[in-house]
């Protein structure tokens, strides 16, 4: 059986910036000159993934041809394998052939599939890629709201009771393993009720217990940091001077505070986003869903260099690129993060 | 036991019975009556099969999935253990040469025919080098020759191959549009079998239709017999719960599941494969304790052979009593009756203190089930009590085999669990238990049993019944030197859901779905 | 100091703690230790505390008093469900599952606490590399952390347990350098906003090393969020535990956690989920303890707001006399016994106990007092902007000819729409901080305009022209453009400037100005005095003007009030001020303590003795 919690893996859950207001110095930054040094910051990290990647993959120890052919093919058969994929070229041939092969978008073959390692990532990636995203929809839009209400419900102590009891489930909501939470749902849900499909990728109903079990551990984590974020922002000055004009609970909230919760929310959702697609690993096992999450769990367990690497680095380019559009919507939105010079 | 471990076996030997379905008896109780017409048929399998070419694959899956679009020369009748006709009606063998006549008539999915000619260039297209097909030497030995005179197609080699007849004859063979563009067969089909594959959604599930004029199919099974599905559903479902689930639910018709999920589908019929699930192999590489055929014996009376098939099966399985685990086999015996060394652990302590130097024993294993590990812990507080001292190893059958089989340092291990040679055909063993070791070699326990080389070499010549007896003397020799112990036979049942199998192995033309 | 920028409010080189002192939100000064009693004491700390006792005691006793129930194997009950000698059945290998859990939790609990701590180590080390590196290595060492968080953490920690062997250490590693990166990036923020403060930029400026700065500034401003953190990864550990047991990397045969445990008993989890559940018990308990541990401290730090359980208010009449102040026939504010009251420990505070004064129309009234002395307090009272849990009483407010008490109270919001609209147009604010005053994210005009929007019943496009016309009335340059830049944009003077404009939208029959120039220097000081009286003179606006600088008071308002530990203790006009005729002790201290017109903002009290007593009695009835 299958439990792979990768969302703790990456981030632990709870390490979301604490301090809403951000330092501001000095004038000027314009977007232009902004997306130009992420592109170029983009760049560099793009060479540092694909260089830790490929170094890493030809760590792991085990014989990749030996997997590839079974243990029937003969001593010589795996050395002539092992010559016709160039493993035995020096490391920097393989490495700039790597790179060659990645700007055309050509990763070799899979040793265990037999087939392009780009064909296996074409097919596959939207699968993970929409399990990821729609359960990122499902995180913000259940924990932005939850968090600010729970705050403004019990900012400067009040109804302690409610603390309490909001503290304890979204603690122990956090800390339910996935793929528990996704065994859970099966079993209500589709085993006893048949409301919903059991496994698979169909209709829209198929899509329901994937994104509920991959987003309810980390909508309760990412609530937790909101209110947090939430009750040090109605702490601040310029919520006083809001309230001084008389307006209403929700205009409060909502235009005045809200706005200084997005960034660190859509920070928090930089970093929650690779833990998610990380997580789509288990979910896809107990579901089985037709994405990259089990594909490269079997990659790196077979060795299967071409693969692995693939998968890795696109998982990486995900949560780079994706980090890199929020930080271009969080300049649009709050123009002094663009003179954080992180 | 999970099907990975199944699967892994499969990387051995090389036949579609194994790989899918053995036994004797067959499902088919539903009455001709109960069969739908133009029938949805829906099954899993584990893992994604990758490419579906059959001439480049080794993957249990993909040869699964391969039975409905492609078929084989010869049938092998689960009731009788004896080639059955398919493509090919009649046959002859020797140990360097065999025939087969191939049926008239026999049409690809697309109308064009299927030749001896077709069965001879495929062949042919694995044994050459260029096309790196991992079927070469598994199935095809590398130095094969394939012709074709008319509708006889003639396989010879140099060197004797006791069970070539039955290897080749169950390659699935493709037809020669596919043969000349190989690349479209990876996510497509082009054989003579009942079904032809539509639509492949990747790490999903394959879609396949039925052809017509379908009429070579084994027990005079054709595209028009009432029962055979429309539309057959390969689903790709990991977790044997989820396949227990979707059975249930009725979104799958066949599924095989294993394991504790199997109390849940009681009720649904089901057919069992008996398969090899646990096995003992001693390293005898040259300075290592079980180098010793007495501390070999020794380990194996300190251990309860019966208690241990217990843990390692869950209950479900059964004591083997061969190395032989795959039904049909080529031969049936018992060679660990009276041969085995049994349970007696006063005497595995007294023998182990007689070695008098340390036992020490790197015992790898299988940790990717419960049983698994419970059954290593097991094995090792069993020789711990007899005086060894136990380190455990665990992993993966990957890593399994890269501790063992393909160890760059052939001593790093002692003792295996989890490491099951699965074959139903005693002649495979001698490359992988005697001649060069490993890493040089497939030897890669370094076993140099002298009795049992000097037998290997007399039973090579012979056929028949005559050839069993002869590798059942060869196999009493490792087991009363302890090389190796066979512990435990499963039966990985595959279970049904308004669908049924006439025969075995279950896929193809078998199929049947009810009402 | 040329360092000082117009933008920032806290001294130059009085570091995080002046920083904090300088705000007063909380009416006293909780001490530490203090705060960390209150919320143990609070139902999350009991609950945390015992929850935390029973991990504790598991782990420590666990493998002594149940290691050898679940070394016991019956060979005649393979995985076997739950009997009266089993309650949680057994598992393959015969074991009583129970036993085994408890068991297993030292092993769990340590790897966890184990590989969290090593998380946060590597992280600390790596995240401070940027703050005290060179800039160029620092900005390489930030764009490292980027790409190992974008890197997939499942293949960091395959590849720790492959090339160490797997098992127990290996877990512990391959966990806490997965963790790592996340930790480097939140070190990396929180030391960036530190050394961004202008404190360090001064310290750095001064000569201190680098090492200095980090030891005495950076560590101690990142090092509570990081616990905090630390304390809940420790449960997102055990988790991610499993998951490598997942990939048969996590703790090996014969050991056992219940990562390994839960990752065997899954495979039956339909047929017989008792020890599964078992198991996912354990761990959710242990994952809760150490995400409440983490809220405790959390709270304890001051990270957030304590919210300590709510505490009857005792009731007791006011403990001071109230002066009765001399009558205005038609004030602009009318108050009789303001009372504040705040929890404070077990008990109730009361800041402000129980003053009554008068400020009429036109007129410029300061009040002065030392911090903590409830001047903010009273403004924010009287105003009716007071919440829960503090407790706003009075026998009578009345702004502007309206009274505000209802049954006792001052609410904390305006209870009628028309109220509000008479709050909001006739009563108008400064804070003291013009650099968190403004939202930050919003545009100025944007906010300056609000008020028109709100109760001048103005459509978007008015409001947005009057609040231009507002910001060229408080002579902000170029006002149009400057109404589409944020805050940040703005000098700390230009933002003063805007916060009048923002209370010049209405009709300001008030200005509240709470230390409206503290944190700007003497020259924008001036300026923004000058408008203040201009807008004063020109509306006939009158002025609270709260000011712990007496000398400031004196020259700028026309009567001044006298503010000791909430009280009035003193009313009198500038003129007998100037002329050295204030009666109470502590006013005179007041004035002695000046040391000359321009004194420096933090050392105005240092000849008033530490501890020194003043009577709390009001000497004299103000006089207009």
């Amino acid at each position: 059986m299958t439990t792979e919690p990768t969302v703790t893996l990456l981030t632990g859950t709870g390490a979301g910036p604490d301090s809403a207001t951000g330092t501001f110095r000095g004038r000027g930054g314009r977007l232009g000159a902004f997306i130009v040094r992420r592109l170029v910051r983009l760049a560099y990290s793009v060479v540092t993934l694909v260089t830790v990647v490929f170094l890493m993959v030809r760590l792991i120890p085990g014989d990749p041809v030996r997997n590839a052919l079974g243990i029937n093919a003969t001593a010589a058969v795996v050395e002539a394998q092992r010559e016709s994929l160039g493993l035995n070229d020096p490391l920097w041939t393989q490495y700039l052939n790597f790179w060659k092969g990645l700007l055309t978008w050509d990763l070799g073959d899979s040793f265990s599939l037999h087939l392009p390692v780009t064909t296996i990532i074409e097919q596959r990636l939207p699968a993970t890629l929409e399990l990821a995203f729609l359960s990122l929809a499902l995180v913000l839009l259940v924990s932005i709201p939850l968090g600010i209400v729970v705050a403004a419900l019990t900012r400067g102590g009040r109804r302690p009771t409610v603390d309490l009891a909001y503290t304890s489930a979204s603690g122990l909501f956090a800390v339910i393993p996935e793929f528990l939470m996704g065994v859970a749902l099966v079993y209500f849900f589709a085993v006893q009720s048949h409301l919903l499909p059991v496994a698979g990728r169909t209709d829209p109903s198929s899509y329901v217990l994937p994104v509920l079990a991959l987003s309810i551990a980390v909508a309760a984590g990412v609530s937790r940091i909101v209110r947090a974020e939430a009750l040090t922002v109605f702490e601040q000055d310029y919520i006083r001077t809001a309230r001084a004009k008389r307006m209403s609970r929700w205009r409060l909230y909502f235009r005045h505070a809200l706005p200084n919760l997005v960034t660190s929310s859509l920070t928090v959702a930089g970093i929650v986003l690779g833990s998610l697609v990380a997580g789509t690993v288990l979910i896809e096992t107990i579901f089985s869903w037709p994405g990259l999450g089990l594909t490269i769990v079997d990659a790196v367990r077979s060795k299967d260099f071409p693969l692995a690497q693939g998968i890795v680095i696109v998982y990486g380019l995900i949560v780079l690129v994706s980090n890199l559009l929020i930080d271009i919507v969080l300049v649009c939105l709050d123009p002094r993060s663009a003179l954080k010079d992180t | 036991m999970n099907r990975r471990a199944a699967a892994f076996a499969a990387l051995l030997i090389a036949l579609p019975a194994l790989a899918a379905c053995g036994g004797s008896g067959s499902a088919s109780d539903g009455g001709q009556a109960g069969f739908a017409t133009d029938g949805t048929f829906a099954f899993a399998i584990d893992s994604d099969p990758g490419d579906l070419n059959p001439l480049v694959t080794n993957l249990i899956n993909a040869q699964i999935v391969g039975m409905y679009s492609y078929d084989t020369l010869i049938f092998l009748d689960p009731e009788t253990a004896k080639p059955a006709p398919f493509l090919a009606k009649s046959w002859t063998e020797s140990p360097t040469k065999v025939t087969y006549t191939l049926n008239d008539a026999i049409t690809c999915a697309d109308g064009t025919p299927f030749t001896a000619q077709t069965a001879a260039d495929n062949l042919n297209w694995i044994v050459d080098p260029a096309n790196k097909s991992p079927r070469l030497e598994s199935v095809v030995p590398a130095d094969a020759k394939a012709s074709a005179k008319g509708n006889v197609l003639t396989v010879t080699t140099s060197k004797p191959r006791p069970f070539m007849l039955y290897d080749i004859g169950a390659q699935q063979l493709v037809c020669e549009r596919g043969l000349k563009d190989p690349k479209s067969l990876s996510a497509g089909s082009d054989g003579t079998g009942p079904f032809a594959i539509d639509r492949v959604v990747a790490g999903d599930s394959i879609t396949m239709t039925r052809r017509e004029g379908y009429t070579w199919g084994p027990k005079n099974s054709t595209s028009n017999t009432p029962g055979m599905p429309k539309t057959v559903t390969t689903k790709i479902v990991p977790s044997p719960s989820t396949r227990a689930n979707l059975l249930l639910s009725g979104q799958l018709n066949a599924a095989i599941v294993s394991g504790k999920d199997e109390e849940r589908l009681a009720a649904l019929k089901s057919q069992p494969t008996p398969a090899m699930s646990g096995m003992i192999v001693y390293n005898h590489h040259q300075g290592l304790p079980t180098a010793d055929a007495a501390v070999r014996r020794a380990l194996t009376q300190a251990i309860d052979l019966d208690t241990l098939t217990k843990i390692l099966t869950g209950g479900k399985g059964e004591r083997a009593k061969s190395l032989l685990s795959e039904h049909p086999s080529r031969c049936a015996y018992d060679t660990v009756q009276g041969n085995l060394p049994s349970y007696d652990p006063d005497a595995a302590g007294q023998a182990l203190r007689a070695v008098g130097k340390p036992v020490d024993i790197t015992l790898v294993y299988d940790n990717s089930t419960d049983t698994g590990s419970a059954a290593a812990e097991y094995v090792a507080k069993q020789w711990e009590t007899a005086g060894a001292a136990v380190k455990l190893d665990g992993g993966d059958e990957n890593y399994i085999i890269s501790r063992t089989f393909a160890a760059k340092d052939p001593s790093g291990w002692t003792a295996s669990l989890g490491l099951n040679l699965q074959t139903g055909t005693p002649a495979i063993f001698p490359q992988y238990l005697s001649g060069p070791a490993a890493p040089a070699g497939t030897n890669f326990a370094s076993i140099d049993n002298k009795d049992y080389n000097r037998s290997v070499a007399a039973a090579a010549d012979r056929t028949g019944d005559d050839a069993c007896k002869a590798w059942a003397e060869a196999e009493k020799t490792l087991m009363t030197s302890a090389d190796l112990i066979p512990v435990s036979v499963t039966p990985y049942k595959m279970y049904f859901n308004g669908a049924t199998a006439l025969y075995l192995p279950v896929g193809g033309s078998a199929i049947r779905v009810l009402k | 100091m040329a360092v000082t920028s117009m933008s920032t409010p806290d001294s130059a080189l009085a570091g995080p703690a002046a920083a904090t002192a300088v705000g007063e939100p909380m009416p006293m000064a909780v001490s530490s230790r203090r705060r960390f009693l209150t919320v143990l004491r609070s139902p999350l700390g009991i609950g945390a505390l015992a929850a935390l006792m029973v991990v504790a005691f598991f782990a420590v006793f666990g493998p002594v008093l149940w290691g050898e129930a679940a070394r016991q194997a019956d060979l005649t009950q393979l995985s076997a469900k739950p009997s009266a000698d089993h309650l949680l059945g057994t598992d393959a290998g015969g074991r009583d599952v129970l036993a085994r859990v408890l068991t297993a939790t030292r092993l769990s609990i340590v790897t966890a606490v184990l590989s969290a701590a090593l998380g946060v180590f590597v992280g600390v080390v790596i995240g401070l590399l940027p703050t005290i590196a060179p800039r160029r290595l620092g900005r390489l060492v930030n764009s490292a952390i980027g790409v190992a968080l974008a890197f997939p953490a499942l293949l960091l920690a395959i590849v720790v347990s492959i090339t160490l062997g797997v098992g127990a250490t290996s877990v512990t590693l391959a966990i806490g350098l997965a963790m790592a990166p996340s930790y480097a990036r939140l070190t990396q923020t929180l030391g960036a906003s530190v050394t961004g403060r202008d404190f360090v930029a001064a310290a750095r400026i001064l000569g201190v090393s680098r090492a200095r700065i980090l030891v005495r500034h950076v560590l101690p401003n990142v090092r509570d969020p990081l616990i905090v953190n630390a304390s809940i990864s420790a449960g997102t550990a055990l988790v991610a535990a499993t998951g490598l047991s997942f990939l048969g990397l996590g703790v090996q045969a014969p050991d056992y956690d219940w990562g390994r445990m839960l990752n065997e008993s899954m495979g039956a989890i339909y047929v017989n989920p008792a020890p599964s559940l078992g198991l996912g018990a354990a761990i959710v308990f242990a994952g809760v303890t150490f995400a409440l541990a983490g809220e405790v401290l959390a709270r304890a730090f001051g990270l957030h707001r304590p919210s300590g359980r709510r505490r009857r208010r005792k009731t007791t009449g006011s403990t001071a006399a109230s002066p009765v102040p001399q009558v205005a026939a038609d004030p602009v504010l009318r108050v009789r016994g303001l009372r504040v009251e705040a929890p404070r420990g077990d008990g109730w505070a009361t800041p402000v106990r129980g003053i009554s004064f008068d400020i009429d129309r036109g007129e410029i009234v300061g009040i002065v007092g030392e911090s903590g002395s409830g001047k903010s307090l009273t403004c924010m009272a009287v105003a009716s902007l007071l919440e829960e849990p503090l407790h706003v009483t009075a026998s009578s407010v009345q702004f502007d000819g309206t009274e505000l008490v209802v049954r006792g109270k001052v609410p904390g919001r305006a209870r009628s729409k028309s109220l509000a609209q008479q709050l909001g147009t006739r009563l108008a604010f400064v804070f003291q901080d013009p650099s968190t005053s403004l939202n930050p994210a919003l545009h100025v005009g944007t906010q300056v305009a609000e008020v028109g929007l709100l109760h001048g019943g103005l459509s978007r496009r008015e409001a947005r022209r009057r609040a231009v016309d507002r910001l060229a009335a408080v002579r902000l340059s170029d006002p149009a453009r400057r109404a589409r830049q944020y805050p940040h944009e703005f000098s700390g003077g230009m933002r003063q400037r805007a916060t009048i404009a923002m209370g010049l939208m209405g009709e300001p029959a008030l200005v509240i100005a709470d230390e409206p120039t503290t944190a700007l220097d003497v020259t924008v000081q001036r300026e923004v005095l000058a408008l203040l009286r201009r807008v004063n003179r020109e509306h006939g606006t009158a002025v609270m003007f709260v000011s712990h600088d007496i000398s400031l008071v004196a020259s700028f308002c026309t009567r001044v009030l006298v503010m000791y530990r909430g009280a009035i203790v003193e009313s009198l006009s500038t003129e007998d001020l100037a002329n050295g005729r204030a009666a109470h002790p502590y006013t005179r201290a007041l004035v002695a303590a000046v040391p000359h017109m321009d004194a420096d903002p933090g050392t105005e009290f240092a000849t008033i003795t530490e501890g020194a007593e003043f009577p709390l009695d009001a000497v004299r009835e103000g006089s207009v």
